[in-house]
């Protein structure tokens, strides 16, 4: 059995099983800390490394990315062979770590994504924090209006989300700009 | 679940820059930490998940929190510029609903913790979760879908006792030794020094007996240069002591009192006699015949506010003295 310690987060000191998955609010034996533990069949587990086996014969089909290891499952984008260290097991495909990393790339890959950009906030705050310092909108009312054209289409949050900041950016990148023509025709209209 | 695929397992925590909340995924938890501008994503496989623990903390307060009452506290004391008996009411009444608000919102939300996630290779914060109630509602959520994947921990699987393995960082002089598997272990003791906070409070004390004294005999304008000093000073010097000392039994109530002095000081006795001479030397300004205008305290407000100073002070540093003596023994 692996070796299952649960550490108060407070001192450090190793948790006794008998307060694991207390209902209630159990003391740490360390620091006396009042603390919940919930512990999951993973703690108790004994992982075992992966490792490729090497070829046998120098006719067996071996792997793209280590010549000397026997393949055991092929890429199913690109179909190159592979060991058991390459294959990337993803719900109901396998893939090799180009073609996974050229998918999250492409942000085909959602679940193992890492970062995105928020162009929706982006394109909201371009069209209302200048209004602090007003001559700047001329500037970023256009722009915002490009950033949302620009990116209406490109992936939002992986966490639900909807276009709402979108729209507003739109909306006011709009009236700003209409406003802007309307007082330069209006300047111009009282100098004549 | 919605139709992106995740469920919403805890609300946003928000910080000055960003926030941090916590979603479902299938078959893994997703860590959400956004600039409001930029989202970065941490995945935790369910199967992976060994552990989580929820540890208490002992306070209700955040900072804004203390902010806020203080903020309100001063928003109060514009209450004495005001000759109307409503205008008084609306700075006074408006300070108290927000001070009221405050607590309420404080006990509603309830104690603060602070959650860790532990995997086989790492124990990861979880800032999302930094209430008891938010903790219980997130284990809620969590325990059985990570059950649903690795099943229940079965008693078998249970150890018989944790090993007493020296937590990291901790010294190996006076842990227990590992024959004493059967009996509940305590960690060692580990001193640490109580520094000079509480010196330098005391002594700021008795500085500002003078200066108290100083400040209530003089113009508005020196006045007003040396008492908002003099409070931040003592006030968060008062804060930290507190923390600083709440081991020892001698000087929490000391500076507790000490607390309540300042800030009686600063309503009823120093801070409220000169804010009525800062009141008067505005009501000049407005009218348009500015002239010099003295802090007319009472003797006996700059005797109070001195005296309080000085015995307290006094009786700090010789407590202060003779604890480091007996340390030193």
């Amino acid at each position: 059995m692996a070796a299952a310690v649960i550490h108060c987060s407070s001192c450090a000191w190793p948790l006794p099983p008998a307060i694991w998955n207390s209902e209630d609010l159990v003391n740490c034996p360390g620091c006396g800390v009042s603390l919940l533990a919930r512990a999951f069949p993973a703690l108790a587990r004994a992982e075992k490394a992966v490792q490729p086996e090497p070829l046998a014969l120098p006719s067996e089909a071996s792997c793209f990315y280590h010549p000397q290891n026997q393949a055991v499952t092929s890429c199913a984008q690109c179909g190159r062979f592979l060991c058991s260290l390459c294959e990337l097991q993803l719900p109901g495909r396998v893939l090799c770590p180009a073609c996974f990393n050229a998918n999250v790339q492409g942000h085909k890959e959602e679940q193992f994504e890492s970062a995105r950009t928020l162009h929706d906030s982006i394109a909201l705050a371009l069209v209302t924090v200048p209004i602090l310092v007003w001559p700047l909108l001329a500037i970023t009312a256009p722009l915002s209006l490009y950033w949302t054209i620009r990116h209406w289409k490109s992936p939002r949050s992986v966490a639900p989300r909807t276009r709402i900041r979108f729209y507003f950016a739109a909306l006011f990148a709009l009236g700003e700009i209409g406003l802007m023509v309307f007082l330069i025709v209006a300047v111009l209209a009282v100098r004549r | 679940m919605s139709d992106s695929g995740y469920r919403k397992l805890t609300g946003k925590k928000r910080t000055l820059m960003g926030f941090s909340q916590l979603w479902l995924g299938s078959g893994y938890l997703l860590l959400l930490d956004s600039t409001y501008y930029t989202e970065r994503y941490r995945r935790f496989a369910l199967s992976d998940i060994q552990a989580i623990l929820v540890t208490e903390s002992r306070n209700h307060w955040v900072v804004w929190d203390a902010i806020a009452i203080f903020l309100s506290l001063a928003w109060s004391l514009l209450a004495i510029t005001m000759d109307s008996p409503y205008g008084k009411a609306f700075f006074i009444g408006s300070a108290l609903l927000v001070i009221a608000i405050v607590l309420i919102n404080m006990s509603r939300r309830g104690a603060l913790c602070r959650c860790v996630l532990q995997t086989a290779v790492s124990c990861e914060p979880l800032p999302a979760v930094s209430r008891m109630r938010t903790a219980r509602k997130f284990l809620a959520a969590i325990t059985p879908a990570i059950e649903a994947i690795q099943g229940r921990l079965s008693p078998e699987q249970l150890p018989e006792q944790a090993p007493l393995l020296p937590p990291v960082g901790a010294p190996l002089v006076g842990a227990p030794p590992v024959t004493a598997l059967s009996e509940p272990a305590k960690p060692p003791e580990i001193g640490s020094s109580r520094g000079y906070t509480l010196e330098v409070l005391f002594g700021v004390l008795l500085l500002d007996s003078l200066l108290v004294w100083l400040a209530l005999r003089s113009s508005v304008e020196v006045s007003y240069t040396l008492l908002p000093m003099m409070y931040v000073a003592e006030l968060t010097l008062g804060i930290i002591s507190l923390v600083q000392a709440r081991a020892s039994r001698t000087f929490p109530p000391l500076v507790a009192i000490a607390l309540v002095c300042v800030v009686a000081d600063l309503f009823l006795a120093g801070g409220a006699a000169s804010w009525r001479a800062f009141a008067q030397a505005l009501q000049q300004q407005v009218a348009g015949v500015p002239k010099l205008v003295m802090v007319t305290a009472p003797a006996r407000t700059v005797w109070l506010s001195s005296g309080w100073r000085v015995a307290i002070g006094a009786f700090g540093l010789i407590a202060c003295l003779q604890s480091r003596r007996q340390e030193q023994a």
